[in-house]
């Protein structure tokens, strides 16, 4: 019996009271941070006039199924758009975390000459208002022939700072005794890596990987400007396509942005149980 | 001696495949943007481009919706603190105290995926200044003239900082989650047993434990408050008049609208130069709380 | 302000003197922490080490496994990303001519194209569209510097139609018109798209500018639908139907500074001296105008409200919650659509206000288009935009377009606009608003000097600045401008 199940016996009564309520008012907490998600489903099943009314129509009057029939069955090709998005996202994010994890590493736990001030420039890069980077990047692209494939959008997310920032951070928290022990043990950098750190950071890991697959998946900005031909197109240059002339479409548009939230929701509930399991299941705590 | 060396040839290793990448994505464009930020390059392709020297230096001096931009920038600062503040709170009852916790895990992480469109559009109507939910609690506790929160000049920006808060939370919330599972439990325990409160196990050994984790948020948040625009883009456009315009806001229009990309790389590099001094000085000031 | 500032400061500071005050503490249970850390560690070194070891190498074989999957990922997308092929010519002989414009595809782009394409199987159009915003035009920018994705581009406001021409993207038309005379056949509103003395694009569509009116409304307070008015008149009826509805008039808040446009009709937005005309009365009369329908009166949506909280005015009027709304033949499509949006009255129309004594504006001509520079096929590109301006435009008319040029279907086309809801509209008067007459073109400012309008009336309407603060900082604001661009 660990040391958690004796206190909880000796007066679960309590514990389980503080309990309940703090669920409660999380609970509701919660369910306020999502109205706006709750916005979003309604009004796909909304008419055009109901969008407007004042108070907010919680409930449709009418489901109206159009919005996502125009998603997935309507002119434009979301299944393409699906996949490439899903094709970007899963390369970008392997490669930035496994990229990433190796130097946050390096910059952690490997004392080399330099060390600190590479750091600093690391932070500096992260820095760099991105909307600066778009000339030379596009000038780049062009150069080596990207400009217009999905290379455009993968490469520059594979080098990912704010992963490398991240991930050193949490293995500094990773107590020294351990990797300590393990290179008495003449364990190299390397084992101690991929045998200790790599299993040990799993929440970490798996935290990132979720996070960079959501930014991978919603990145508009750079598919807009890098993607010309439409076989090419993501999820979120197919949400473009709501865009009326004069108006939006947001019945349409609030439809496919749902259908796009949903893949990262997936992701999330999947990874969840590496970023809870993590520690708790490994030897670490003793 | 050897020894040694080999340590910095490893530690090089792990850090190549990365070097590589940042410096042909991220110095190299930057580089180019300091080259044009002594440029009038304007229009598409920069055709007449000439060097200028420090004019456009110059020009940021006397121009005003720079100025204001600016200041707009450091008040809108405030809203990474209090997401890192509010997450850390969440993210300790979520660990711990709730049932549910993996769906409530999700509900919380949920405002950071949602399309700024759809964020905008109900902060929007919360914010309605005569009907809207907000005010309207506002009036019934005695508040006889609620501030016009978007719709004014003196509050669109407190109204943009909410929202951001609310906005950043979620990945806070994650981030400090992962975190905390890294806290040995029996270390909590046994303070518990010293008769320590939660409150105070909470401010004493799990704090520090995660101030790293604490020092990301803060360097990341004020980054990104410096980076992103998409919800204020959605909400108020940077309006009224120039309120709620913050300096990345400005650097996309001034590039991207008005094609004066030389001036806008000027206007970057300063934003660029107010960002890295601001995390420098937050490195430096990690000694005094930040436990690794 | 520096209040605000010192706000921030002393926020950190708060934080900053609790963490150090803590300080103590914190090492305190730290090392504690530490401490317990290192005995559990060592007293399971032996099987608590070799777990993890365990546990490790199951994970290594699998980062093996992910490891190889993702190379094979890798190697299969490159194959399958392996570059697009934008190119001109296929081997059949067969010309591809790749067209961008803003208007979606269903809304009539799709038909032109597709009516082209079977007339024409030597050459085959296919149609893209763009967003037509900020961030859609920086794409369309961007592909026209790389030169081989556009052949013929469709531009939506001459400040773009500027960048590239300045950029040398577009072709001069005078080379490949031939006999089509464009300002002939447009008309002289085609002065808007006249860069460098010559065109670089060709307008198609005529937008009809008007104020459409709540005909049911106008007739129980018996106002009769004007032919043609002045600002005075526009806020004397507002006021009258203010009584029947929340707003007597509205407008889309982005077309706020339509008002200057038309105050300086005449005289335009820079004098004879080189120095910014924004100080012109007309300009002052509207403002203080438009200022009292919203304060004043209360007839018309004060403008930073109307855009915090997201109202749509064109739907307010649908609603019947608005009397007038300023609009033009773009908004047709909308209200042609009776299934989506419903409404239980007529629409008259009466043509855009002017200042007593100047001209009406003249309807605006727009959807330019151009042949991009780099195209392989400029000949073929011209011959679809004559037959676009002239015979192809007609699959773009229920959208509201009508063509410019005057070979075009006009007529017809004027027919299409209101089609499906004709008994709904007063007919006479949306006509008499297209024969207007004594009109002069709109200028269209830059956008630097357009934004800092914007940003300035909305302080003026919010009452933060008043009226000669407010002209005197605009016209501070363009006379920089123009001693910077001189």
């Amino acid at each position: 019996m660990s040391s958690q199940e004796k206190i909880k016996n000796k007066s679960p009564k309590k514990i389980n009271y503080y309990k309940l309520i703090m669920t409660i008012v999380m609970t509701f907490t919660g369910l306020v941070m999502i109205i706006p998600f709750f916005w979003m489903l309604s009004t796909s099943f909304k008419s055009p006039a109901e969008i407007f009314e004042y108070p907010i129509q919680w409930i449709p009057s009418t489901f109206n199924l159009g919005p996502h029939e125009r998603v997935w069955f309507g002119e434009f090709s979301f299944f393409t758009y699906y996949w490439n998005s899903i094709k970007i996202a899963v390369i970008g994010t392997a490669g930035a975390t496994f990229i990433g994890a190796m130097a946050a590493y390096g910059f952690a736990r490997i004392p080399f000459k330099g060390r600190n001030g590479l750091f600093v420039l690391y932070l500096m890069m992260m820095m760099v208002p991105p909307q600066v980077l778009f000339v030379p990047k596009f000038i780049m692209f062009d150069f080596a022939g990207i400009y217009n494939t999905h290379w455009a959008l993968i490469l520059p997310t594979i080098f990912t700072i704010i992963g490398v920032f991240y991930m050193r951070q949490f293995f500094l928290t990773i107590p020294h005794a351990i990797s300590e022990s393990a290179f008495i043990d003449g364990a190299g950098h390397f084992r101690i890596f991929f045998q200790i750190f790599l299993p040990l950071a799993k929440p970490a890991i798996a935290t990132f990987a979720i996070l960079d697959f959501s930014w991978n998946w919603n990145n508009y900005e750079d598919a807009l400007v890098f993607l010309i031909s439409e076989h090419l197109f993501t999820v979120p240059l197919g949400l473009d396509n709501f865009v009326m002339e004069f108006s939006v479409d947001y019945a349409g548009m609030m439809a496919a942005a749902t259908a796009s939230v949903l893949p990262i929701v997936l992701i999330f509930i999947i990874g969840q149980r590496y970023i809870i399991e993590g520690v708790a299941s490994s030897a670490v705590k003793g | 001696m050897k020894w040694m060396k080999r340590q910095q040839m490893i530690g090089y290793l792990f850090i190549l495949p990365s070097i590589i990448g940042v410096s042909i994505f991220f110095l190299f464009p930057l580089l180019f943007s300091l080259v044009l930020s002594f440029t009038n390059w304007s229009g598409p392709s920069g055709r007449g481009t000439e060097f200028i020297g420090m004019e456009n230096f110059q020009r940021i001096l006397g121009d005003e919706v720079f100025r204001q931009a600016f200041f707009n920038n450091f008040l809108y600062l405030i809203h990474v603190p209090i997401a890192v503040f509010l997450g850390f709170l969440v993210a300790v009852f979520l660990n711990r105290s709730v049932y549910m916790k993996n769906a409530l895990r999700a509900v919380f992480f949920l405002p950071y995926l949602i399309s700024p469109i759809a964020i905008g559009f109900v902060w929007m109507l919360l914010f309605h200044p005569s009907e809207g939910p907000i005010n309207v609690m506002l009036m019934s506790l005695g508040v006889d003239n609620p501030p016009g929160w978007l719709s004014s000049t003196g509050s669109s920006m407190y109204a943009i900082i909410i929202m951001s808060a609310w906005q950043i939370m979620g990945f806070n919330i994650i981030i400090y989650l992962a975190a905390l599972q890294g806290v040995p439990r029996e270390l909590e325990e046994a303070c518990s047993m010293d008769g320590a409160k939660k409150w105070q196990i909470t401010r004493y050994v799990t704090f520090p434990f995660v101030s790293p984790i604490t020092l990301f948020l803060l360097i990341i948040g004020v980054a990104n408050a410096f980076k992103n625009f998409g919800l204020i883009q959605a909400v108020t456009g940077g309006g009224p008049g120039n309120s709620t315009t913050i300096l990345p806001l400005y650097v996309y229009q001034t590039a991207f609208r008005y094609y004066e990309l030389g001036y806008a790389s000027t206007i970057a590099i300063i934003l660029f130069l107010v960002i890295f001094a601001i995390t420098l000085l937050q490195w430096l000031g990690q000694k005094k709380w930040v436990h690794y | 302000m520096y209040f605000q500032i010192f706000g921030v400061y002393f926020f950190f500071f708060v934080l900053e003197k609790l963490f150090l005050l803590s300080s103590r503490k914190d090492l305190y249970f730290f090392t504690r922490f530490e401490k317990l850390f290192r005995v559990g560690g060592s007293a399971l070194n032996s099987g608590g080490y070799r777990k993890i070891t365990k546990k490790g190498d199951v994970h290594m074989l699998s980062m093996k496994k992910t490891g190889f999957v993702s190379v094979l990922g890798m190697s299969l997308v490159l194959t399958a990303c392996g570059g697009d092929d934008t190119g001109g010519d296929n081997d059949d002989g067969v010309t591809t001519l790749h067209f961008w414009g803003g208007v979606p595809a269903e809304n009539g782009p799709q038909e032109v194209v597709d009516e082209w394409n079977e007339n024409n199987p030597d050459v085959q159009v296919e149609y893209s569209r763009y967003v037509n915003d900020d961030e859609g035009n920086m794409r369309v920018n961007t592909a026209l510097q790389t030169g081989e994705s556009i052949d013929i581009l469709k531009s939506h406001s001459p400040n773009h139609l500027e960048q590239r021409v300045d950029s040398d993207f577009l072709l001069d038309l005078a080379d490949y018109a031939g006999e089509f005379d464009i300002e002939g056949s447009v008309g002289p509103a085609a002065e808007r798209w006249k860069m460098n003395d010559t065109y670089y694009a060709v307008p198609t569509n005529t937008n009809a500018l008007f104020i459409m009116l709540n005909e049911d409304a106008l007739e129980e307070n018996g106002l009769e639908v004007p032919e043609t008015w002045t600002w005075e008149e526009v806020a004397e009826y507002a006021n009258e139907l203010g009584s029947d509805f929340p707003y007597g008039y509205a407008i889309d808040h982005d077309t706020i500074h339509g008002i200057i446009q038309n105050a300086l009709i005449d005289d335009g937005f820079v004098d004879e001296n080189g120095e910014s005309n924004l100080d012109h009365p007309n300009v002052r009369e509207g403002l203080a105008l438009y200022y009292d329908m919203m304060h004043e009166d209360g007839v018309m949506p004060v403008l930073s409200e109307q855009v915090a909280t997201n109202m749509q005015p064109e739907q307010m009027f649908i609603d019947g919650e608005v009397g007038m709304y300023q609009a033009g033949a773009w908004r047709l499509r909308m209200l042609n659509d009776l299934d989506e949006y419903p409404r239980d009255f007529n629409v008259a129309f009466a043509p855009y206000p002017h200042f007593e004594g100047q001209s009406m504006p003249a309807h605006h001509v727009e959807d330019a288009m151009s042949i991009v520079a780099e195209t392989d096929h400029p000949e073929e590109a011209w011959e679809f935009i004559e037959w676009y301006a002239n015979e192809g435009m007609i699959h773009l008319a229920p959208g509201g377009r009508v063509p410019a040029s005057e070979d075009g279907p006009a007529e017809e086309a004027r027919e299409l606009i209101v089609e499906g809801a004709e008994d709904t509209y007063n007919l006479d008067s949306l006509n008499s608003v297209y024969e207007i007459e004594n009109t002069e073109m709109i200028v269209d400012p830059p956008y630097q000097v357009l934004d800092n309008i914007t940003q300035e009336l909305e302080m003026f309407f919010l009452g933060n600045n008043d009226l000669d603060t407010t002209i005197e900082r605009m016209v501070n604001f363009h006379n920089d401008y123009l001693e910077r661009n001189r």
